[in-house]
Parts: C-alpha cells; structure tokens; sequence
C-alpha cells in the first residue's frame, strides 16, 4: 500500500507519529450506536432521502446547530429534527439516542411549571390513540395558555413533532403520528428571532424574541410559536413553552435562571422556523487567600465556583514567564484549592481559569496573594 | 459532490499496491478487509456499515480535531450522516471509500467554518472536552494514551494551517499522496514536500519528545 511508502518511513517510530496512529479510544468510538441508527434510517428511507435536513426554512439553522454543540450523541441529534430524533429512538429502543425530554431546568415565566411527576403522569390534552405512544416526549401543555391563545388549534403533545417531517419509518408501515398537525402552512413566511443576550452569568434570565411574518412582510397574528431549547452537549431539543403573536406578528419568552449554554430556536409550525440564536452561561469565580502561619513558607490559594461541575478544571497560573499553571478539578462543593508560595516582598497576582465545557463558558478572575512585607489586610 | 470524486478517486484506488514492505499498519487504519465490508454495507447490512464507521471514525475525528477544531464531533456526524445517505450511489473500494468519507468531511467541516463566521454576532461556545478531561484526571494508561494523541494532535495544530491539514491526511487518514493533493487542491510534489517538512518539524520539536508522557503538572 502506497498509503506507508518509503516516505513515511523515516518518522514511523517518531512518538508524534505513534501518537497520531495510535489506537483508536473508547471516547472515539463512544458514537457507533448513533451512526448504527443513522445508517439503518437512511436505508429505511431509501438512498435519495435527505437525512441531514435544514431545520427550517434557513440553512444557516442546522448549520449553526452543527458548529454549536459537542458530545457524539448531541452531534447525531443536533441535527436531526426531532421526529427523526424520535424515529432514531424508536429504532434503537431505550439505550440509544434519547427522545426528546421535559425541559429540565428553566421554565418560562407565566406558565405553569411542569414538573417531572407532571411530566410524566397522563396529559389532560386529547390525544389519539397512535399519538399516546409518544406522550412522555413532550412537556404537558398548558391548557391556559393554549386555550386563550387560539381555540381553533389543538395543542397537544404531539407539536414538538410538527418539523418538516422526514418520514423515516418505512413506507410499508406508515405511522399516522407524523402527519401534520392542525396547523396550516405558512409558505413564504419568515420567522425572525433574537435574544436579549448571548451571554449570561450563571442564574441570570435571557429574552427570546421573535417576529413572523408573511411572505409580502405582513405580520401574522395569533399563530402559536414554539420556543425549543438544545442545552449543549445534551441530545435533543426540548420544548420549553408556546405562546400566540400579538398584533405585530411578535412574541416573547423569558426563559429564568440559566446554568446551561443553550441554543433557542422558534417554530410556527407549517414548516416555519426561525434561525438558532446561542446564549453562553458565564460561571462565577469567587477567592479566597489563607493567612499564612508566620514562618509557613506556602499558601493556599481557595477557588470557589458557582455555575460549574464537579470534575470542571481550574487552572492557576501567574502568566508571563513563570512556568506556573496547575490545573486541579472542582470538588463536589464547586471549590478548588492550590497551594502558592508566600511571596518575599511583593505580592504576586494568579490569574483563575475555569475551563469551558459543554455547560458554560470559560471565566477567568485574579487573585493578589499577599507578600510577608505586606500582610493581607 | 461526492459522486464526482467517488468516480475520479477508484482509479487510483484499484491501482496495485506496493505491498510487500509495508510494515504492520497503525490501529485503525487496516484497510483490505474493509473491501468486504464496504460490499455488505453497500448492500445493506449494518455490520458492514459498523465495521467501516469503527475502522474510520477514529482517524475522522483525529483529522477534523485539527480542520475543524471547535465543531469537529458534530463536523463528524454531518460526514457520516451524507455517507450514509449517498452510500448506495458510492462507486469504489475501501481505498476510495476512504478517500470520499475524508473528502466529504473536509467540504462538510468548509461549510461549518463558513456558517460560523457568517454570524459573527451568535456566540460560538469552544465546546471541546477540555474542560471535561483535566490531565489530572486519571493515570490508567487509557488516559495516557489519549492525552499523548491529544499531545500530538496540539502539536500537529500548531503548523501552519495547510500544512497541518496534509499532514493529517497523509498520516492519519491515509491517503496517498495523488489523494491528498486532489483534496486539498495541490500538486502532489506540494504534498509530498509539505508533509515530509511536517513531519521533519514535528519529530524535531522538543515538545514532541514529551509527547508520550504526562507532563501537565508543571509546578
């Protein structure tokens, strides 16, 4: 095989060339269940199926979804709408790619709570019998809000499904749970959405807003819009609440309390959606210097983190020059501790790092540890 | 579109091998044995499919940890996800089907990149397992062994970006050297050149020396 000529051969016992053909590890091959499903969908749905469909109306959307999110599961079911989701799901039983689940942190003002034991009780919403099978994949609606909303249009569990739907079951057994539900299609239409933020401390809310309009620019009126939620790293999109536009076509959620990035997205039904905006969560780094004993020749310097999780890194290093970073993980409590040297005669600042993951973005902080000349105050 | 180079690549793929002096391949790259299982993937069979997405996902990613950096699970699942969509259209051997799997995720890891600096003002999260695996972590030699490839592959980023790319293609997908010069639009002398410097900087580099231990501890 040309692919190991003689001009690799120089290199092949370099520890980079090992390095980089090693064996494969388990966190490579951690996806193989999701392509398994992925392969036995698109061979389901015949060759010419698009299984990485737009999510919408825009490209962009799936394409900001794909650039967003991580984890092998989240990279198969970012992109796939939740129908397909759901198909994959099914096919894979309940080890595989997990169904869309009950949105699990934050819950919109001005709509009742679900919470899991509401979730998974029976949903007062009429369902058909072929839609019960799937009631445990949505959040209970809201039979207030729906109500007053828009009589004509039934709010049941089934509006997480109402994507452009990609039917990949096969066509010898067609589920009638995929049809379209009692929305009527909105060609041309355009939904717009922003958000307050892209940036949160932890704990804090951010506005989504939104704005649909016709395809001559015309805003549409009392159509119910659904707000989605794909936490990062997590599978899935998760309903989180569902309101009708006012006169100018806008609607608006404020979702509380955010200890997750997320990405939102909204959905007209009708085959409307709007682009993905992305919110990051901002953890909180407090400090804390010990009092060195009077002839003790190091410190400890106690980092303490709000908005992070045990096992995050935190690195604590002086910059510069000084080959000084160590890298620890948060306990259980959010707190990590380094021990320092007391410096001599000046006092020496460390720079706090708490790396990213998937649940919120790094955040760094400085910490000023006290010289011996200079106690602390 | 994959169909015009599934057509263009089988030709260089069926040529015939140089064979006898090839040392014993690097995990995860052993080839001849995916031709059967390309046939039985191509007709259906999802063992086939499990065999060729074992053999290459690993190397997939390796190589887009370095194209794509912050998206590259995701850029992995949109590959796999068109692979599995076009397979019955693929025209090929296993040599061809490494070389389409790796071209399409190099278009489809283009198309995340332009996406995300097409909306500069969404927030783009570094959503990479940094954070999730501090070198602390654990002294297993599974964790060794991927922290020397996580070692490696930060040093493979840190060559100039193009370069980085063939060497990727070269040594962990690969590819021949004609392969790799079509992918990434050179001649193969380019290539050929450019790996081989690659890998001359990496092997020299005084970093590259640590490359199979632990040495983030740094006090």
């Amino acid at each position: 095989m040309s692919r190991f000529d003689d001009d690799m051969s120089p290199f092949r016992d370099e520890p980079v060339f090992r390095a980089l053909t090693g064996p494969a590890t388990p966190d490579e091959l951690a996806g193989e269940a999701e392509a398994r499903a992925a392969f036995r969908a698109a061979g389901s749905a015949g060759p010419r199926r698009r299984l990485a469909v737009k999510m919408g109306a825009s490209g962009a959307a799936a394409a900001a979804v794909v650039a967003l999110t991580g984890g092998a599961a989240a990279a198969y079911t970012a992109v796939l709408p939740s129908p397909v989701q759901q198909t994959l799901h099914e096919a894979f039983g309940p080890l595989g790619v997990p169904a869309p689940q009950p949105h699990r942190h934050a819950k919109p003002v001005a709509t009742p709570s679900p919470t899991p034991s509401q979730a998974a009780a029976p949903t007062p919403a009429p369902v058909s019998p072929a839609a019960t099978a799937r009631t445990d994949t949505s959040p209970p609606s809201t039979p207030a809000r729906s109500a007053s909303a828009e009589p004509t249009i039934a709010v049941s569990p089934t509006t997480t499904t109402t994507l452009p739907v990609i039917a990949l079951t096969p066509s010898a057994t067609p589920t009638p749970t995929t049809s379209p539900s009692g929305r009527p299609p909105l060609p041309g239409a355009t939904l717009l959405i922003t958000t307050s933020d892209t940036e949160v401390d932890v704990g804090d809310a951010v506005t989504i807003s939104g704005t649909l309009t016709d395809e001559t620019g015309t805003p549409v009126a009392s159509r119910q819009i659904v707000l989605a939620e794909h936490l990062v790293g997590e599978p899935g999109w998760n309903r989180i609440d569902e309101v009708a536009t006012n006169d100018a076509g806008e609607v608006s959620f404020t979702v509380p309390d955010l200890e997750h990035n997320a990405h939102f997205a909204l959905r007209a039904g009708g085959h409307v959606h709007s682009n993905v905006v992305s919110v990051g969560v901002d953890p909180t780094i407090t400090t804390a210097v010990a009092t060195p004993a009077a002839d003790a020749s190091d410190t400890t310097v106690t980092v303490t983190v709000v908005g992070a999780e045990a096992g995050d890194a935190v690195t604590l290093d002086r910059g510069g020059r000084h080959p000084t970073a160590r890298t620890a993980e948060l306990t259980t409590t959010g707190q990590a501790t380094f021990t320092v040297p007391v410096p001599r005669d000046h006092p020496v600042t460390y720079r706090v790092l708490v790396h990213r993951t998937h649940a919120h973005l790094a955040k760094a902080a400085l910490v000023e540890v006290p010289s011996r000349a200079q106690p602390a105050p | 579109m994959p169909h015009e180079l599934a057509g263009k690549v089988s030709y260089i793929a069926t040529r015939p091998s140089a064979g006898a002096r090839r040392p014993v391949p690097p995990a995860g790259q052993a080839d001849e044995p995916l031709d059967d299982a390309l046939r039985r993937a191509r007709a259906g069979d999802e063992e086939g499919f499990a065999e060729l997405w074992r053999a290459l996902q690993p190397p997939l990613l390796r190589y887009l940890r370095v194209r794509s950096r912050t998206s590259y699970e995701d850029v992995a699942a949109e590959t796999w996800l068109q692979v599995v969509r076009d397979l019955s259209s693929f025209v090929g051997n296993a040599e061809g089907f490494r070389a389409w799997v790796f071209t399409v995720a190099r278009h489809r890891a283009v198309d995340a990149a332009r996406a995300a600096a097409a909306r500069p003002s969404v927030l783009v999260p570094d959503v990479d397992e940094v954070g999730r695996h501090p070198a602390a972590a654990g002294a297993d030699l599974e964790a060794l062994e991927q922290m020397s490839t996580d070692r490696a592959l930060a040093l493979v980023s840190a060559l100039p970006r193009e370069q980085a790319e063939m060497v990727m293609l070269r040594v962990v997908a690969g590819l021949d050297v004609p392969v790799v010069a079509r992918i990434v639009g050179k001649s193969p002398g380019a290539v050929r050149v450019s790996v081989h410097r690659g890998l001359r900087a990496l092997a020299r580099s005084p970093q590259a020396r640590l490359a199979a231990y632990d040495s983030t501890e740094v006090v």
